[in-house]
């Protein structure tokens, strides 16, 4: 999907830079973030703003460890969906509440032949084997396979980084 | 159509006016009301009251925004008219329907929506109307929201119809907090108990939150912060007077309707949005061939010339002068009530489980922070506020979460599509000898956002951020002529939903 872009300037830039590990952990986290850079606490919140509201920034916010709070079950599930009706039921899967995420990726022929991902979370492998059951009853014969891949292990979980930043 | 028989004093209109929106969410929020309008706290009740009574008010409580309460459609029905009444009654008889609506239409001439818990239930719901009437019924789902206010302007009102309350500005139709991809199902994970009796609206007393928890049995706080906390994180539009429009003369509404598609629907929506006598304006899935139409907008008024004359005007504005189109006046109401969610049982406790060292504060604390903080002076103040700790302790607080690596990471989730840049999913099939050396040499690349070990063939699965579809091409074939493996790149070509929030 194509988006509408933004473009950044040096000082966006700096300001990636500096967050890409996190948030300075300050109650004043702008003035943090002015006092490192050499800027104005001022032009730190006006340049998040507009970083925020055009989208670059998605929100600020706190990604928790699913494995240290509990949700050790973790599976992908992958489905091959009829084209025709994988939009219409894309839409469908992704509003379950307890799917986190959902998307349509391209197929590889003689590779890969699932063309819809949906993630789904619980405490035991079971309670994500139900829901993928959920999704299966959604998809109906509209889904000719599925899979679910069950993630053993975070290798790396650090999120964007600039390069060189 | 009756004429209300009973209409408000011009100083009721102005109360009421003023309590659909911005009731201060405090503890005696009718008090802090009175004081804002120069009057009393007895005197704002006792207009609640006759209000109540009268049918003017439905009730004072939240509105939600589409998709906090579950799932909901606007479904349809082409009924022969001599059973209009039977299937009407029928359609209202489920607690899932809340509104149901007689339009002027050849064809589908009876209209509701139906909110339940989850899709298996709101198809349950929708088969077994089709089957028990023996009828077909079109499910028409919502794909995307421009506009959806409905507050209405009692005083100062134009004679050309409704102009926007004062001070607020159509709402912006992308979610807030985020771009295309803003979570849509993602929601506070509040006491159920809570958001349950919140819907019944608060009760017209004194102190009505400390009496919601009376009633629950609950903490005396627990409804306030509860409330404070959908508003905030907008899982809640607005709080306040929730009133029945009709009994107040706007005895007109009119749907509006056009087939229109992909983009021209987007330009069109945000257009219509903007108009002040549109209340709701949304893209709908069409049901082809028999029910053609993506984008709809409501228009309210207190005549059928009126709301017609609108609808001409919303269509040239639109720039949908000739776009297929139909206005679908409303002819009677058999049901019209806020959206109802009863929590599902036995589901709460499933969560329940004890962390080391992380108490109720932190897990409240981690749910409103996955929604994210404003980017304002006070970034923690609303935070703080909803968990009823101060600033410095929420801080703290995350300082600890993140070196107990309860928490990743706390900080900006950027959108590298948003400036030109490129996300990739990307799987390998990794022999289990060199699983290490080639899981460190991928995770070198500072573009490797996320890493996961997965019990498949394709046992290495990673998300390549880069600033430019090039370099990520270029860091596949790097890591392909370094390892001799192949890279399956798996660019996401839609997004459906993204959440990222996980019920603590």
């Amino acid at each position: 999907m194509k988006t509408a872009q933004h473009s950044l300037d040096d000082t966006d830039r700096r300001l990636i830079a500096a967050t890409q590990e996190g948030l300075p952990l300050d109650v004043d986290p702008w003035g943090a973030l002015a006092r490192r850079l050499g800027l104005e606490r001022a032009q730190v919140l006006a340049r998040m703003r507009a970083l925020h509201v055009s989208g670059v920034i998605r929100r600020i916010a706190a990604v928790p460890n699913h494995y240290r709070v509990g949700v050790t079950a973790n599976g992908m599930t992958v489905w091959d969906v009829d084209d025709a009706r994988v939009d219409e039921l894309g839409l469908a899967v992704g509003a379950l509440d307890f799917v986190s995420h959902c998307y349509r990726r391209p197929r590889r022929p003689g590779v890969w032949r699932y063309n819809l991902f949906a993630m789904v979370h619980g405490a035991t492998r079971d309670e994500a084997l139900e829901k993928a059951e959920r999704i299966a009853a959604l998809l109906g014969n509209a889904a000719r396979d599925h899979q679910i891949l069950f993630s053993t292990r975070i290798l790396k979980k650090t999120g964007f980084r600039l390069a060189g930043g | 159509m009756t004429e209300p028989i009973a209409t408000p004093t011009e100083e009721e209109l102005v109360v009421l006016d003023a309590l659909q929106r911005d009731l201060p969410l405090v503890e005696r929020p009718f008090a802090a009301a009175a004081e804002a309008l120069g009057t009393s706290e007895a005197e704002v009740l006792a207009v609640l009251r006759r209000a109540l009574q009268a049918g003017w008010l439905v009730r004072v409580g939240p509105v939600f925004r589409p998709g906090r309460l579950g799932l909901s459609t606007l479904a349809a029905m082409a009924v022969p008219v001599p059973r209009l009444e039977e299937v009407a009654a029928l359609v209202s008889s489920y607690d899932e329907v809340n509104h149901n609506y007689q339009r002027a239409h050849p064809t589908w001439n009876l209209w509701f929506v139906v909110t339940a818990a989850d899709e298996p239930r709101l198809l349950a719901v929708l088969a077994d109307i089709a089957r028990r009437s023996a009828l077909e019924v079109l499910d028409l789902r919502m794909v995307r929201e421009h506009h959806i206010d409905l507050a209405f302007p009692l005083v100062e009102r134009e004679p050309s119809g409704l102009p926007r309350p004062r001070g607020s500005g159509p709402t912006p139709s992308v979610p807030r907090g985020g771009g295309v991809t803003a979570p849509q199902g993602g929601s506070l994970v509040a006491d159920k108990r809570v958001v349950a009796a919140l819907q019944d609206g608060i009760p017209l007393v004194e102190r009505p939150f400390a009496e919601l928890a009376r009633r629950l049995e609950i903490d005396e706080a627990e409804p306030l912060t509860t409330t404070r906390a959908l508003l905030a994180c907008g899982d809640v539009r607005r709080f306040g007077a929730v009133l029945a429009h009709r009994r107040l003369g706007f005895t007109h509404n009119a749907m509006c309707v056009f087939a229109v598609e992909g983009a021209a629907a987007d330009v069109a929506g945000e257009r219509l949005a903007e108009l002040p006598f549109v209340t709701l304006c949304y893209q709908r899935r069409a049901a082809p061939p028999r029910w053609p139409y993506t984008l709809y907008c409501m228009i309210h008024g207190r005549h059928e010339h009126e709301v017609r004359a609108q609808a001409e005007q919303a269509a040239r504005v639109a720039g949908l002068a000739d776009a297929p189109r139909e206005v679908l006046i409303s002819t009677r109401c058999f049901k019209q009530r806020g959206a109802h969610y009863r929590p599902p049982p036995g589901r709460a406790a499933a969560r329940a489980r004890a962390i080391d060292g992380v108490d109720d504060i932190d897990r409240r604390l981690i749910e409103l922070l996955q929604e994210g903080i404003p980017v304002e002076d006070h970034p923690y103040a609303a935070v703080a506020r909803a968990v009823g700790v101060d600033e410095h302790e929420v801080v703290k607080r995350v300082g600890a979460l993140l070196a107990r690596r309860v928490l990743t990471r706390f900080g900006p989730l950027y959108d590298v599509e948003r400036f030109g840049g490129h996300f990739t999913l990307v799987a390998m099939q990794v022999p289990p000898a060199r699983f290490d050396d080639v899981v460190a040499l991928i995770n070198d690349y500072p573009e490797v956002a996320h890493n996961y070990a997965r019990e498949h063939a394709f046992n290495v699965w990673f998300v390549l951020a880069t600033e430019t579809p090039a370099r990520a091409q270029q860091v596949l074939r790097d890591i392909e002529a370094k390892t001799g493996l192949a890279t399956l790149d798996l660019p996401r070509e839609r997004t459906f939903h993204l959440g990222l929030k996980l019920a603590m």
